[in-house]
């Protein structure tokens, strides 16, 4: 490769990244600043404060200060709540998909027109049914909890599980599973030794996709958690808004919450890779 | 001695819809032995051999194993194991952990498994290897270790459906005489499937042919090669294939004779008086292997008939020779003889204890 096309690689590659990082690195240097530098546009903080980190768990100093007029809850909720109801919420839609996928891809049932239908939750606009579920979680007693939003998130997720495992299934030879079969294990010995053993890393991967999804979901959680169950996202919209405009918190939980996935992505790495490279599994 | 059977196929039938894959099949295997399914591809070979593992379900027929009719059984309830033509060894597995699957899945001890798995890789010089990978391994190692696990768990019977397909025409040969080595020193009975004449002629204790989800002919290796029972038999089996050329029979002076073009060929000897006066006047198929012809310079008997090669084609330290009879094309084998060129005219001996002569309608064999 000569020495320009391999510049100009970089600059490509270059340009991308700035694209990409520049806000984030927005969010971050603006974390740190103090109240009076936030509406300031340049990037470094002229005197760094931890102050934006510890009002998010102390919300009380803020009153009278920083523009703010009312409290805002401390975030340790939230953060526990987003943990609960992602976590759960993507372990079912992976379980779910998976055996779904397995019945598609093995089986061929329930045909693929019906496989594709599992789409339509995300073909509509959540807008669009978001309030007709507030009204039968109402009625449900589901509004504000847990279960609630754990429900709706693996419902509308759980699409992503079958699709994305589907792939990796459908590249595992059978002859691997029925070769099982014949050394004597039975149905559910096969899946578990041998098919997802085989998808380690399909798993990872739709886990990932499908918690990332969850983790930054916004609207179902605002109209659905009031008090109990409300998660990051929500809670970081609240910082402005009616409270005040609460710049340097709001970046200082931006980047709390980005941690999470960042630390989760970082554990499966090796998964990645060979996930990416479309789980060719041999 | 009784010999004991071990697998019996009963009228076996099943279809894919209008296609009937499997016809009305039935043969036995006996203990021990190592028996050859062969016929081209899509004859029906590999669905008998699922239907018989329990993958597929017969529309019709038995199959009985050890007494036992299991016709309905899973897979697992069957006392088999089969080697597919992938191997389909576990990739994310060891290759102990391969060899040890079906026995942790019978739930053997430990220590049962490990003596009986380190006896396996003993014996299939796997000893080396046992903490690999196996989707590490080359095809000949993924080979052993497809047939060591299926050995593991002491099957009944054995099914290896195409094994040494996708393996290098080199190794093949090897791969053959191990396997036929591990049969006999371990005493499996084998239920072997191939396409390959050769493969199946140089293992097996017995071959069925199949074709078209027929099952025509059962029987030793040279049996078949000497006897076979129709046409389609006589083709499969030999290579250079078989020359099959249309004769008529016809009696001349009380003497019956095969009239191929303009060469008569006494063979009043093959026939019994009956199937003799049946057949006369009436076209016939006449079949005579390559190496059974025998290539003369000079007319010496009543049984050599004249020919012109038409094309050589040397094979190592034999010759195939091209020549035609009057209009039919025929091949002869013959050891390397200089003195033969293209566009001479030579003699054929057509030996008439040779020749196997069918029912042109039937394809069956007459004599």
């Amino acid at each position: 490769m000569s020495i320009v096309t391999k510049a100009l690689k970089y600059i490509c590659v270059g340009i991308f990244l700035l694209w990409i990082l520049v806000p984030v690195a927005w969010m971050v240097c603006l974390a740190f600043k103090s109240y009076p530098e936030w509406r300031v546009a340049y990037f470094f903080p002229k005197d760094p404060t931890l102050s934006n980190f510890i009002i998010l768990f102390e919300p009380k100093r803020i009153i009278g200060m920083m523009g703010a007029t009312a409290i805002v809850d401390p975030v340790t909720l939230p953060l526990i709540n987003s943990l609960i109801v992602v976590g759960i919420s993507t372990v079912i839609a992976v379980f779910i998909g998976f055996f779904t996928a397995y019945g598609a891809s093995r089986y061929n049932s329930p045909g693929p027109f019906s496989l594709f239908f599992t789409l339509l939750t995300r073909m509509l606009p959540p807008a669009t049914f978001v309030t007709p579920i507030m009204v039968y979680y109402s009625n449900l007693k589901l509004l504000d909890t847990h279960l609630g939003l754990i429900l709706l998130y693996a419902a509308v997720t759980v699409t992503y599980g079958i699709w994305i495992l589907k792939g990796f299934i459908d590249n595992i030879p059978r002859e691997w599973e029925e070769a099982a079969l014949l050394e004597g294990a039975t149905h559910s010995q096969v899946i578990f030794r041998v098919t997802l053993p085989l998808i380690k890393s399909g798993l990872v991967v739709s886990g990932l996709f499908i918690f990332l999804l969850n983790w930054a979901e916004l609207l179902f959680a605002l109209v659905l958690t009031n008090v109990n169950a409300v998660t990051l996202p929500v809670h970081i919209s609240k910082y402005v808004g009616a409270v005040g405009q609460l710049y340097g918190p709001q970046a200082a939980l931006g980047i709390i919450s980005s941690l999470v996935p960042l630390i989760v992505g970082y554990m499966i790495q090796k998964h990645l890779v060979t996930a990416f490279t479309f789980g060719m599994v041999r | 001695m009784m010999v004991e059977v071990k697998l019996e196929v009963e009228n076996l039938t099943k279809r894919f819809g209008d296609l009937v894959a499997v016809n009305n099949v039935s043969f036995e295997v006996r203990e021990s032995e190592f028996f050859s399914l062969l016929g081209p591809s899509g004859c029906g070979k590999t669905t008998t051999l699922r239907c018989i593992a329990g993958l597929e379900m017969p529309d019709e027929g038995k199959i009985i194993i050890k007494g036992r009719d299991v016709t309905t059984l899973p897979p697992q309830q069957r006392g088999i194991s089969l080697v597919f033509q992938e191997f389909a060894v576990f990739p994310h597995m060891t290759v102990y952990e391969n060899l040890a699957f079906g026995l942790r899945v019978r739930k053997f001890s430990r220590d049962e498994i490990r003596k009986k798995v380190l006896a396996i890789a003993e014996s299939l010089h796997l000893t080396d290897q046992l903490e690999v990978k196996a989707g590490r391994l080359g095809l000949s190692e993924q080979q052993r270790i497809a047939l060591g696990r299926s050995i593991a768990v002491e099957p009944e019977i054995l099914l290896l459906d195409e094994p040494l397909t996708l393996v290098d025409a080199k190794i093949k040969e090897s791969m053959r005489r191990e396997l036929r080595r591990l049969q006999k020193e371990l005493n499996i009975t084998i239920l072997y499937v191939t396409h390959d004449q050769l493969e199946a002629m140089m293992m097996s204790d017995r071959i069925a042919v199949m074709n078209a989800g027929r099952l025509l002919q059962v029987g030793a290796p040279m049996e078949i090669y000497e006897n076979p029972q129709n046409v389609f038999v006589a083709r499969f089996i030999g290579s250079p294939t078989i020359n099959i050329l249309c004769a008529k029979l016809e009696r001349e002076n009380g003497m019956l004779k095969l009239i191929i073009n303009d060469v008569k060929l006494d063979v009043s000897g093959k026939f019994s008086k009956e199937v003799g006066e049946k057949y006369v006047g009436r076209s016939v198929l006449l079949g005579i292997r390559p190496e059974d012809l025998l290539i003369l310079k000079e007319k010496e008997s009543k049984y050599d008939v004249k020919c012109k090669v038409d094309m050589i084609e040397l094979l190592g330290n034999r010759m195939e020779v091209h020549m035609r009879l009057g209009k039919e094309l025929v091949r002869a084998l013959t050891l390397i003889r200089f003195d033969i060129r293209e566009g001479d005219e030579i003699f054929l001996r057509l030996y008439p204890e040779k020749i196997y002569i069918f029912d042109k309608e039937t394809e069956e064999r007459i004599v």
